[in-house]
């Protein structure tokens, strides 16, 4: 038997404002917040379409809130002592370089002539939100580009698997900075009309920025019942229908930027995530794909699909609801996608219409209402990084 | 299922002289004709390194093992920061804000784990772990924890950093003194599951968080008690370990300490070298190698290293 995990309490920042009912709102209505980079991060004069937060606020501030959504959206609020035994994982990419970029900035001018990159490595944020809340455990800053947060994820279910924490929380943290925006225009890898998942017209990612937090446990229904808590933790909270079970991660090497473009090793990394938890693609109700709208990247997740699902399967990306937030987006996608399904849908694939990658199957043109049983969700990353995550839903 | 504990090989790429910090960047191209055999065009100066070290460490291990089940786990805590200073320099560049793609693609450090699984050609899970000085030992951690996973059958364990230029801007940054030997270079293990493959053993690793000295001692006492045999204790102290608390760790373990950082001079991730170092100079001992984080948390790990050769 699989190990199987939940979710004790779930937050997000998004591009919707703050919280999962403000992303499930905006999503439900089929709303793209789509807008020009701000003149702060911008100097080029170019325009650049990005999903930003609007948010002024220090980083540290913003990960002190999404905790707390998260804390608050428990059933039952882990006690001091929990918290103190609690594990942190936080997925990024950023971290802290926009406030080392502003304080870069600031100080040129003021005249000065900073050393680039003065400030503490990426692990120091971790560090600041642990203190901040007490935890005790270990603190973990896992970085592997845009699948980072998940694999937070499965770093973190791993430490729970052996015993070593009995919880963790769970971070994805990206917020825009110069480095990245400027990184992928060099790169040409932008969309100017925003991210066209799988479509013909796909050119390129939409950049955005997101904070998530989860409370992670082990399910009271999986083999070893999580000790010491009461049964009932789970139970009236949105996230107790869902039962994750340990991803398929995998390192591959074909190309730094790009997938293979014939497919195999997305096809092989979702397979070996169905085939670990003993689930046939028949009963998978809904794929959530990484689904960038880049040329490449689209058509070798699309062809893998069609590979596994020849009959079709509804599928989504999120990328133009929520933006491309990097090493965040995994966690951020997983708690808004599961705050959806708390409301009776899979998102429609937004900014689909056709498309031009053969084989193919369709993404969905309207929301889907079918979510009971087993959905599948992808997250790929720059460095060949794919995993795959199996979810039950229970509802 | 066997723990991934023990280690079948070993190699570190280290510094030749400490002061000259280019003297591991002046080897590297020899480095990369003679392991990898090839240039690494798209690669920086950190990747490098990690592929040179990481495929040394491979091919002095076990051969025809399945690559597909090699797991990747690998701590750095700054990434490649000669390409990400000027990336960052490039982004922030008032006219024309345009980092070059081969800066921007480097400054990110997980581009390494690419360069290293497309040189040694392994394909299991994997992750990169930037968590300061901790960054290699929760690696390590992270590589422990795949015991129960059966897609990982050995586990590349790594620990890299590379230093930007000038050198005074390591020194603010790390807040070292004028004096400090800063050091980069890549070190690298193979964990397997078999112990008929082993030249040492990983027998513990863990953290003392928000301890006095006092009970910290202690806490090492008991842990060693557990481990120890008949063979010698030595003492790898890592970074931000002060002589005081040598000192009294000498006292209370009964043990001889073995000082590495003169060979790797002062990085964060400097104790990914402590065991190939280890199982080039101490056989036979059992060795606890302790470091600090800049809030004064300990971490330990305890492995013994056996008589045979192992290759470093």
């Amino acid at each position: 038997m699989n190990q199987v995990f939940q979710i004790r309490g779930a937050g997000v920042l998004s591009c919707y404002g703050s919280g999962l009912q403000a992303a499930v709102n905006g999503i439900n209505n089929g709303e793209c917040r789509l807008n020009l980079l701000n003149s702060q991060l911008n100097s080029s004069g170019e325009d650049i379409w990005v999903s930003q937060l609007n948010r002024e606020d220090d980083i540290d501030q913003l990960g002190v809130e999404v905790i707390n959504q998260a804390l608050n959206h428990c059933q039952v609020r882990p006690t001091e002592s929990e918290l103190q035994k609690c594990g942190l994982f936080v997925g990024t990419v950023s971290s802290d370089s926009r406030k080392v970029e502003m304080e870069y900035r600031q100080k040129r001018l003021q005249g000065e002539d900073p050393a680039p990159l003065c400030g503490p490595s990426g692990g120091r944020l971790a560090t600041r939100l642990a203190d901040s809340f007490s935890l005790g455990g270990p603190v973990v800053t896992i970085n592997t580009a845009c699948s980072s947060s998940l694999n937070a994820l499965y770093q973190a279910m791993l430490y729970i698997q052996e015993g070593k924490i009995e919880r963790a929380l769970v971070m994805g943290i990206d917020v825009l900075n110069a480095m990245v925006v400027f990184g992928f225009r060099s790169l040409m890898l932008l969309s100017d009309d925003g991210c066209h998942p799988f479509d013909a017209k796909r050119a390129g990612i939409q950049l955005g920025e997101s904070l998530s937090a989860i409370i992670l446990e082990k399910s009271n229904t999986s083999q070893g019942v999580s000790s010491g808590d009461s049964e009932n933790i789970f139970s009236g909270n949105s996230f107790g229908n869902a039962d994750l079970y340990l991803p398929y991660c995998r390192n591959t090497h074909s190309h730094p930027t790009a997938l293979d473009p014939e497919g195999f090793e997305a096809n092989e990394v979702m397979k070996a995530a169905l085939e670990s938890v003993s689930v046939s693609p028949d009963n998978i109700v809904a794929v959530k794909a990484h689904g960038t709208g880049s040329r490449e990247g689209d058509a070798s997740e699309m062809i893998a699909l069609a590979r596994l699902f020849p009959d079709g399967v509804p599928l989504t990306s999120l990328k133009r609801y929520l933006g491309h937030s990097m090493g965040a987006a995994a966690l951020s996608e997983l708690v808004v996608y599961l705050a959806c399904l708390e409301s009776g849908f899979v998102p429609k694939c937004l900014g689909y219409s056709q498309t031009d990658i053969s084989p193919s199957i369709d993404a969905l043109y309207e929301h889907f209402t079918g979510i009971g049983g087993y959905h599948l969700l992808n997250f790929f990353g720059f460095g060949s990084s794919l995993s795959s995550l199996v979810i039950k839903w229970k509802g | 299922m066997e723990g991934l504990n023990y280690i079948c090989s070993s190699y570190s790429l280290l510094p030749e002289s400490y002061r000259g910090v280019d003297k591991v960047c002046l080897r590297v191209p020899e480095l990369e004709k003679q392991i990898l055999g090839q240039r690494l065009r798209r690669a920086g100066h950190l990747s490098k390194m990690a592929a040179i070290s990481a495929t040394a460490c491979l091919k002095n291990g076990p051969e025809n093992i399945n690559k597909n089940k090699v797991g990747l786990f690998h701590g750095s805590a700054v990434g490649n920061a000669p390409e990400a200073t000027r990336a960052f320099q490039e982004s922030l560049d008032d006219e024309n804000p345009m980092p070059s793609p081969f800066n921007f693609a480097n400054s990110i450090t997980f581009m390494t784990n690419f360069h290293v699984a497309q040189m040694t050609g392994i394909r299991g899970p994997g992750s990169l772990v930037s968590q300061e000085a901790f960054s290699f030992e929760l690696a390590l951690e992270c590589a422990l924890n795949h015991r129960q996973i059966a897609s990982c059958e050995y586990a590349l364990v790594g620990g890299s950093d590379s230093l930007a230029e000038p050198r005074e801007s390591d020194l603010a940054r790390f807040h070292c003194s004028e004096e400090t030997m800063m050091g980069e270079g890549s070190s690298w293990l193979l964990l397997g599951r078999n112990k008929a493959e082993a030249c040492a053993e990983v027998l513990d690793l863990g953290f003392l968080r928000n301890m006095d000295d006092h009970h910290e001692i202690r806490s090492l006492k008991t842990i060693v008690e557990k481990l120890r045999g008949e063979e010698k204790l030595s003492l790898m102290p890592g970074i931000n370990v002060s002589q005081e608390f040598i000192n009294d760790c000498l006292l209370n373990l009964k043990c001889k300490s073995f000082s590495y950082l003169q060979q790797t001079g002062y990085s964060l991730t400097a104790a990914a070298a402590a065991i190939p170092i280890a199982c080039s100079q101490m056989r036979g001992d059992l060795v606890i190698h302790l470091s600090r984080c800049y809030k004064g948390n300990l971490s330990y790990f305890v492995f013994k290293i056996g008589n045979d050769d192992c290759e470093s």
